[in-house]
Parts: structure tokens; sequence; C-alpha cells
């Protein structure tokens, strides 16, 4: 008779998810599955909306990923009313981006997952978190408290706001940057940069030898299609560029523009699973099975960093030849996500360093409100966890009659659910089930960093909070949950 | 010197019911004029809320919860020692209110607020993307307006 096992809430994650792993007669894995089981469709709450409303509106999409909707919307709506981003314009949409990249990176790498490694696997996941690194080694949580803040100050500058920012607009940005206000950018991204080399310090030099038979277990390896954005140097680029596919043997199958990714991404239903999986459409859908065969594809910074020829940086690009003299190229190596993460918050900060360089970044013009009307839009960017499209189609009043939105978790979650399978498949083995399965399926499926809310369009970024309340003599009185 | 204090109504301004933390905080900043109250409308995450009450001496966290026992629309009361039972992760992103205000009491004590009280109205479980709240939250948002006008009067 099967048995079947079930593990949730999956923790640290955003929204509803639970994994189930079924096993065989033998006591093996047999099936394992990340399921999403909140579903609230954002698509048709953007509907009679207006264009120009859209960059605002799709950044409650989630408070975490806010700076990814706002700009990939803001890059649609630019489209859609036919407006050429001015040079001022683009380099301040680049350089807030990337602020964005390293804030998001650092929040993920140094608060949530960075205590899967610092601290032993085997204790219980409950104490396995930000605290206990901070116990421990309260110089990294410190490190990584500068490097947020110092992003954080960045978007404030020139986004409006952290989060929800409100700066991107049809054409161009609102605000201009003073040249006071580049110094203190500079100012900050330097900090950055020291504290970027930092953090690929602490995983070169002790979380890799560390964990090195982990990160090299064939069981955390998948060999798929990557694909992210570049620009006409074939270096991968946050903010814009061409669709760029690469095999599992890392050579080029595909190159697009944006407004052409229905032709080459069609998207698998499951029933169990209200979120989609997308695959490549003319490799095909052929199950959950990786290989050159299978049209599933990754993103993130692991595909980004394998769709790219180099790094922008020249510290960055030493760093992403580590890595590849370490793991190969392309690297399959599920948990190098992390390692990648790292690399792109140096290269980042090099990026920006670049970009405050030149002073067409504090220029006055900063919008074009010229274009003609087209009334279709594509905007996509990499967002902090891979390739994000917004697709708008409005009427001749500029209202959305139809809106799609691809995220990054979605086209991941054919890999999750692989990733999650094998690791569960190291861990039971003929009836017996090692105390470490549950972390290292959530040590798996969080090199992803899935972001379960933009997956579904469901819940905001928010807090999500447990409590139980008790009445003055310590009796439960109450359980609530937000 | 009289105590300062932070009143941050906390949400989303398109999910339904979630925003009823800034429809408080709206409503009192029609209403409150004292220099030593500071009131803020935050959709922002853990760390965020927890950085914006960093150097007040009273801090009132207004926010929705979901509740398996209570019906929508209630209003309970409650101090961080409440919910420090379930200090974890659940968010992959971000981290809770509970450990964002851990970590600052570990790394910077002195700088939180010496009372943190958190006031939640009660929602179920549905999050449809939404501008309209129900009358069941809406009512307790004006409910715990007048609440906490009187709360922050007897104060300033």
């Amino acid at each position: 008779m099967s048995r079947f096992i079930v593990i949730e809430p999956a923790s640290r994650l955003e929204g509803e998810a639970k994994i189930s792993i079924f096993l065989d007669e033998n006591g093996n894995v047999k099936d394992a599955f990340f399921q999403v089981i909140e579903l609230r469709g954002f698509e048709q709450f953007c509907i009679g909306r207006p264009v120009e409303e859209m960059p605002r509106i799709t950044s409650r999409i989630c408070g975490v990923c806010s700076w990814a909707h706002h700009m990939a919307s803001a890059k649609a709506a630019d489209v859609i009313f036919g407006r050429d981003v001015t040079e001022t314009a683009r380099r301040i949409r680049e350089l807030s981006y990337n602020a964005h990249i390293i804030y998001s990176h650092t929040i993920h790498f140094y608060v949530m997952a960075a205590a899967d490694f610092l601290l032993s696997p085997d204790i219980f996941p409950s104490r396995r978190n930000v605290i206990g690194l901070l116990k421990e080694r309260p110089e990294i949580v410190k490190q990584a408290f500068k490097l947020r803040l110092n992003t954080k100050r960045i978007q404030e500058i020139v986004g409006g706001k952290a989060t929800h920012p409100t700066a991107m607009i049809p054409g161009g940005v609102s605000k201009r940057i003073s040249l006071e206000e580049r110094d203190e950018i500079a100012k900050l991204v330097r900090e950055n940069l020291e504290l970027a080399e930092k953090g690929l310090e602490l995983f070169e030099n002790e979380i890799y030898k560390k964990f090195k038979d982990e990160i090299l277990a064939e069981e955390n390896i998948l060999r798929t299609y990557y694909v992210g954005l570049v620009d006409e140097h074939d270096c991968y680029n946050f903010y814009d560029g061409v669709i760029k596919v690469v095999d599992p043997n890392g050579k080029e199958y595909a190159k697009f523009k944006s407004h052409k990714y229905r032709d080459h991404i069609a998207e698998h239903v499951e029933s169990w699973c209200y979120s989609k999986f997308p695959y490549l459409k003319n490799i095909g859908w052929k199950g959950f099975i990786d290989g050159a065969e299978s049209g599933i594809y990754r993103v993130g910074p692991l595909a980004r960093l394998n769709v790219t020829d180099d790094c922008f940086g020249e510290k960055a690009n030493e760093h992403l030849k580590k890595m590849r003299e370490e793991l190969g190229n392309p690297v399959h190596h599920t948990l190098a996500f992390h390692w990648a993460r790292l690399i792109e918050i140096l290269d980042a900060s090099e990026r920006m360093l670049e970009l405050l360089s030149d002073d067409t970044i504090i220029g006055g013009d900063i919008l074009n409100t010229e274009g003609e009307y087209v009334g279709e839009g594509v905007g996509v960017v990499e967002a902090p966890r891979g390739l994000l499209i917004h697709h708008y189609i409005a009427d001749e009043n500029g209202l959305v009659k139809n809106a799609n939105i691809i995220v990054a978790t979605t086209c991941n979650m054919a890999a999750i659910n692989l990733s999650v399978k094998n690791a569960a498949k190291r861990y039971i083995k003929e009836g017996k089930i090692s105390d470490k399965v549950l972390n290292m399926v959530e040590i798996a499926f969080r090199a992803y960093d899935p972001c379960l809310a933009c997956a579904t369009h469901s819940l905001p970024g928010l807090m999500n909070i447990s409590l139980t309340i008790y009445d003055s003599e310590g009796n439960v009185v109450k359980r609530l949950r937000k | 010197m009289k105590e300062r204090t932070i009143i941050i109504g906390i949400g989303n301004p398109i999910l339904g019911d979630d925003a009823a933390g800034l429809h408080v905080a709206r409503i009192l900043k029609k209403m409150i004029r004292g220099e030593n109250v500071t009131i803020k409308e935050s959709s922002e995450g853990s760390f965020d809320i927890v950085e914006e009450i960093i150097g007040f001496d009273k801090a009132i966290i207004v926010d929705t919860i979901q509740s398996e026992n209570l019906p929508k629309g209630k209003i309970v009361k409650l101090t961080p020692n409440n919910l420090k039972e379930n200090v974890h992760l659940v968010n992959l992103h971000d981290i809770d209110m509970m450990t964002a205000l851990k970590i600052y009491e570990e790394t910077m004590p002195e700088k939180l607020p010496r009372e943190i009280i958190i006031y939640a109205i009660t929602t179920d479980r549905s999050k449809a993307f939404s501008e309209k709240m129900s009358s069941e939250v809406e009512n307790a948002v004006n409910k715990l307006a007048k609440t906490l006008l009187k709360e922050v009067s007897e104060v300033d």
C-alpha cells in the first residue's frame, strides 16, 4: 500500500503552499508535489484600469516584488503610448532597478537562506533562522542590514518610496536626480560594493567548502534550459534586452524580442496546482523531467549567469569565472542559485557605479511625452527571481481590456517540483525517513526564492501572522492567523 | 517632555478588508493634530514597519488578522508578548513582524518604543482584489478610529 507524507505549511513561504510526497510500495519516493493552493486572479482586477495607472496598481501584487512589477508595467505602458524613454530616464530606471535587485537578493540570502548554510542543517526549522544566525554570527546579520539600509535609501531617493515606487511613468520618470543625490548614492554604492565582496568571500571560502558535497550531489542538479534578458553584447541585463534561451549544454537555442514571447513560451496546467507551468513551446511539455528533450526551463540568478557571456563588472566577472571553474558552464547545480545571487549583488553595484559616473544621469530630460498610441504593449524585466512579463491590451480610451502577467516563480514552478522530488528521494529510502528530509526539501526549493504571492497573483508581500492568544492563566483562548 | 506616539496603519489598499489599517490611519489623520502624534500608512514589509516605529516612545500598530474563532469585524488588542509564542518565519522574502522586532530587540533595544500595542481587526480568509471593504470591517474601522482618537487624546 502506498503511503504519503504531507509537509504543510512550507516554512518561510509567502502565500499558501504545501508539499506532498508520495511513496511507493517499497517506501521510496514515487512522486512529490509542491502545491500552490491559493488563486486570486490579479489580471481580472486590472481590466478597465487606465494604462498609466498600471505601474502603480501592479506594484501592489507583492510587497517584496513591487519594484519589478512597477518597472515591467511601466515598460509595457511606454510601448502602449508609443513613447521612447529618454536616455537620462533610462539610466535612472536602470540605476534604481539595480538597487532593487541588491535589496531583494540581500533579504533573500542573508535573512532567509544563510541560516540554512551557516547553522547546522540538523536543527529544527523553527530555530534555523535569522534569529539563530544573529546569535551565532551577528557580524553577518549586521553586514546584511547595512547593505539593506543603504539600498533602501537609494530606492527612496530615486523611486519616491523604498517600497511601492511611483517614479516610473510612461516615457520616463517623474523625478530627476540632483548632483547632491548622485553623490549620496555613489557613496552608498561604494559601501555596498565592499559588502558584496565580503558576501562572496563568505560563500566561496566558507559555505561552498562546507557544502560542496551537497551542492554537487546529483539530486541537486537539474539539466534544464535557461532563459534570461541579454543586451546587444550578450551580457545579461536586469532592466532591458532581448530574451535569450540556452539549452542544457549552454548553447544558444533561441533569441527573441519580448513581444514575441507567446511564440516561444506556452503554459501547461495541472489539476492539482493553481500555478501554471510555463515551458518552451517548440520543445514541448514532456512531463516533470529535465534534459534537452523537456521544455522545462529555469529563470533567475543562475539562469542569468548561464545565458550571459560575462558579467558587466570586472570584479563580478572574476567570481563568475570561479563559479564556472568549479561547476562548469552552464551551471546546473540548484544550490548555486545562491552563489549567482551574491555575484549579482556585486555586479549590480559595479553597474550602478558606472551609471553614476556619467553626467547624463543628472540630466533634466527625464520624460518624453510624444508618441503615437499603439494600444498593446509587452514590458519585460529580470525580477530578482527571474524573467517577468507584463502584457496589456488597451481600448481606444486607454483602458486595459486584457492583461497577462507571467512571473518568475511560475516559470520555475516545474523545476521547483523536480528539485523537491529529488531532495525527497535522497532522504527517504525504503521507508526510512531521515530527520533531514524537511530541512533539505526546504533548502532545495528555497534556492529559487519562490514568491507564491506573485505566482498566484494572490497575496501581497506583507506579513503573515500566526498567533495564539492566551488568557491570564496561560490558557489558549484564540488562535489567529493572518 | 511629552511622549511621542506613532500610529501606523498597515495593509494593502487593493485587497479589500486587508486595507483596514490604512483606513483607520486615514480617518485619524483628519482628526488628530497633536505634534506629539505621528500617523502613517504602510504597505511595506516587516523590517520597514519596525523601522518606522524606531525612535518613538509608544507605537500603535493597526492591522488585520484572520481568526478561526472570531467573526469578521472584531477588534483585538494585543501586545508583542501575545505574539512571541509564534515568532517564526512564514514568508520567503520577508520575515514576520515579530521576528523583525526580535532582531531589533537583540541589536538596538534602546531605540524601540517602550510600549507597542497592536490593534487587529479580524477578517476572513478571502483576499480577493478589491478597493472596498466589507461592511463588518468598515464598521470596525470606524469604531477603532474612535477608540484610538480617545486613547491618543488622553496622551497628547
